[in-house]
């Protein structure tokens, strides 16, 4: 999920009440149970990044979910919609068509191409489709680049939500969260981390219904929701919010045509046991999406109903919603279950980009710069603790600058990614000059322009984002450098990898 | 011929998108026209070029990713053209702002409940069947034999 308001705002409520400390700790037993049961069966680096390629769709389904919702989803989802009212939703309301889009032009391809190949990465099947070791290089740096800053927004939550669990303090909840995740990532990889998340998923869905239903019931139900909000504020509960149109359907472009590009998510389709499973993926991934995101939508528009109508005071910081409505207007054993959902959201997300990160320094850029290394299982680990110990070391000592690192996290994969990979894998006439151009494109305008508009040097009309703009253009670039070069197109296209295109 | 066209497609919708931010840095009314018809159209013809196989698509899939764009961009412009009223007394469908809902309707609750079945019924007949795998097995097979060979 987006890193454009990362969790960084947030200064959680103490919850250090005995039930909600004491289902957090049943909470992270389960996960270290999980984590050491799948942890005994990684044996080779193809367990490591893709699970040995032996998982099944429910499994496949719920963990994708699981890595699709960040911590964000729970905490600074539902601050954004208490903010900007229906506009903040358009973060997630692309779910339904971006999971079609990403089952018919991504799901049986990648999976076909990861078998054919033996494939374990997302740049991997960039270089194979392209015959490109640079261009699977580049989009390694991409997500390299990415994942540190997702990584870091996402471990300074997790520390915050410890903090306000067990009162450690910020920065021993930065570095006990990512101890914690680094144990199962290290030992047992994406295995592990695949298994836990379909434990993560199934709580984070849980709590997602439980506080659907208690926000309706608080709030006298959705008429009188509406009403009550619709009396005291004119646009929040239009479609757009009070951010407008532009700032909506550009959340709309963006989180549809991005999440093509996400690695974590969409590298994934690699693990599936049988590709014909994938007849009912899209159904349940939508279903467990659909569970996942309520709770994004419901205490937003819940607490702002139950502000304005007096029931309770005014938030001091949106990111208090959840805390505040799961603290005040929810049972104990609901808030205990929401904040282990939170960990859990988080804990799914940062166990996947450690997995993307180390993927991409263990094999990508070696593979780019013409080398294999010796052990990559072993490789792995140790990249994988050198990524954890970076990124929370820049959640504790950068201050802000990690939400200027978190901020272009899914613009970079998305532009990065999305128009070499998606498109390229529907379209033979494309070249590897335009895959390597759509990817330097999506590099330099995220990195430039996200560091000029984060400093205030350049101004973007409202509503816009430059991880909008540099996707935008990707996709154009990606086209007409495609076009332009458009003779070498056959020359650069292996037999094999045709053949899946063509299947 | 299909595949060309579908592409020729997805590039002109996602000039559409990059008009209505080109437009959004002047303040132009249509932008917002263009990003709701612009994305509706990539989304869908993106869709329909991955569902290409063998040069054809699937005809109840031409109508359901056709079906899909003109009720997902149609969602968004009458969202758009219906004055803002979601003030105190303001219409209400299925107990919700009735722009919010027809947007909510357009662009979630329907492809929902469309596009999850619209995958599944012609998976295999237009995705992937159980013979489509076999030949591709069998086919990967003697291209790695006759690689093995030619070394």
């Amino acid at each position: 999920m987006p890193a454009f308001f990362p969790l960084l705002q947030a200064s959680l409520p103490r919850m250090t009440q005995p039930l909600i400390v004491a289902i957090a700790l049943v909470y992270f037993a389960i996960v270290a149970v999980i984590a050491t049961w799948a942890t005994r069966k990684t044996k080779t680096e193809r367990d490591f990044f893709v699970a040995g390629a032996g998982v099944g769709l429910w499994t496949l389904a719920i963990a994708k979910m699981a890595a699709s919702l960040s911590g964000f989803s729970f905490v600074g989802g539902p601050g954004l919609v208490y903010t900007i009212g229906l506009a903040g939703v358009f973060i997630i309301l692309p779910g339904a068509l971006s999971n079609a889009l990403g089952a018919w032009v991504l799901a049986k391809k990648l999976r076909l191409l990861g078998e054919a190949r033996g494939l374990l990465t997302v740049p991997a099947a960039i270089g194979a489709r392209y015959r490109s070791p640079a261009a699977q290089g580049l989009a390694a740096v991409g997500i390299l680049i990415a994942v540190i800053g997702y990584m870091a927004t996402n471990l300074l939550a997790l520390g915050i939500v410890i903090d306000a669990i067990f009162g450690t303090g910020l920065v021993a909840g930065i570095w006990i969260g990512t101890g914690i995740i680094l144990a199962y990532s290290v030992a047992g990889g994406i295995l592990a981390g695949i298994y836990t998340d379909v434990f993560q998923g199934s709580i984070m869905a849980l709590s997602s219904l439980l506080v659907v239903a208690f926000a309706l019931k608080v709030g006298g139900g959705l008429h009188h929701i509406s009403d009550t909000i619709m009396a005291a504020d004119t646009k929040f509960l239009g479609p757009w919010g009070s951010a407008g149109p532009i700032t909506a359907l550009s959340y709309f472009f963006v989180f549809s045509m991005g999440s093509l590009g996400q690695p974590n998510v969409i590298h994934k389709f690699y693990m599936l046991k049988d590709p014909r499973q994938l007849k009912w993926y899209l159904l349940l991934m939508s279903i467990a999406l659909l569970c996942g995101q309520l709770i994004y939508i419901a205490i937003g528009i819940a607490m702002k109903a139950l502000v304005v109508s007096g029931a309770t005071a005014p938030l001091a910081k949106a990111d208090q919603a959840t805390p505040t409505f799961l603290l005040h207007f929810a049972p104990v054993v609901v808030a205990g279950l929401v904040f282990s959902g939170v960990a859990a959201a988080i804990m799914a997300t940062v166990n996947s980009f450690m997995n993307a990160g180390a993927a991409a320094l263990t094999l990508d850029i070696p593979m780019a710069l013409g080398k294999k290394l010796d052990n990559e299982l072993r490789w792995g680990r140790i990249t994988t603790v050198i990524l954890a110990i970076i990124a929370a070391g820049v959640a504790q000592i950068s201050g802000t600058l990690v939400a200027f690192l978190g901020i272009f996290g899914w613009g970079m994969f998305a532009s990065t990614i999305a128009p070499a990979l998606a498109i390229g894998l529907n379209w033979d006439g494309a070249t590897r000059a335009g895959a390597i151009a759509s990817i330097c494109s999506g590099l330099v305008l995220t990195l430039a322009g996200g560091t000029l508009a984060y400093f205030k040097i350049i101004t973007l009309p409202k509503g816009v984002d430059v991880s909008a703009l540099s996707l935008i253009t990707s996709l154009l670039v990606f086209f007409i450098v495609s076009w332009l070069t458009r003779e070498n197109a056959p020359a650069e296209l292996d037999a094999d990898i045709k053949l899946v295109m063509e299947t | 011929m299909l595949k060309s066209a579908v592409l020729s497609l997805v590039f002109l919708f996602l000039a559409v998108v990059a008009a209505g931010y080109t437009g959004s840095f002047f303040d132009a009314t249509w932008a917002p026209w263009c990003l709701a018809i612009g994305t509706c159209g990539a989304l869908m013809s993106m869709m329909a070029l991955g569902a290409i196989r063998r040069g054809k698509i699937a005809p109840v899939l031409r109508w359901v990713f056709a079906g899909m764009f003109l009720f997902c961009a149609g969602c968004f412009c009458v969202a758009l053209a219906i004055p803002p009223n979601e003030g105190a007394g303001g219409p209400l469908l299925f107990n919700f702002p009735l722009r919010s809902t027809i947007v909510l309707l357009g662009v979630a609750i329907v492809p929902i409940l469309v596009m999850p079945f619209a995958w599944a019924l012609t998976f295999d007949s237009s995705m992937l069947s159980e013979d489509d795998l076999v030949r591709l097995r069998e086919a990967q097979t003697e291209m790695a034999r006759a690689n093995m060979g030619s070394k």
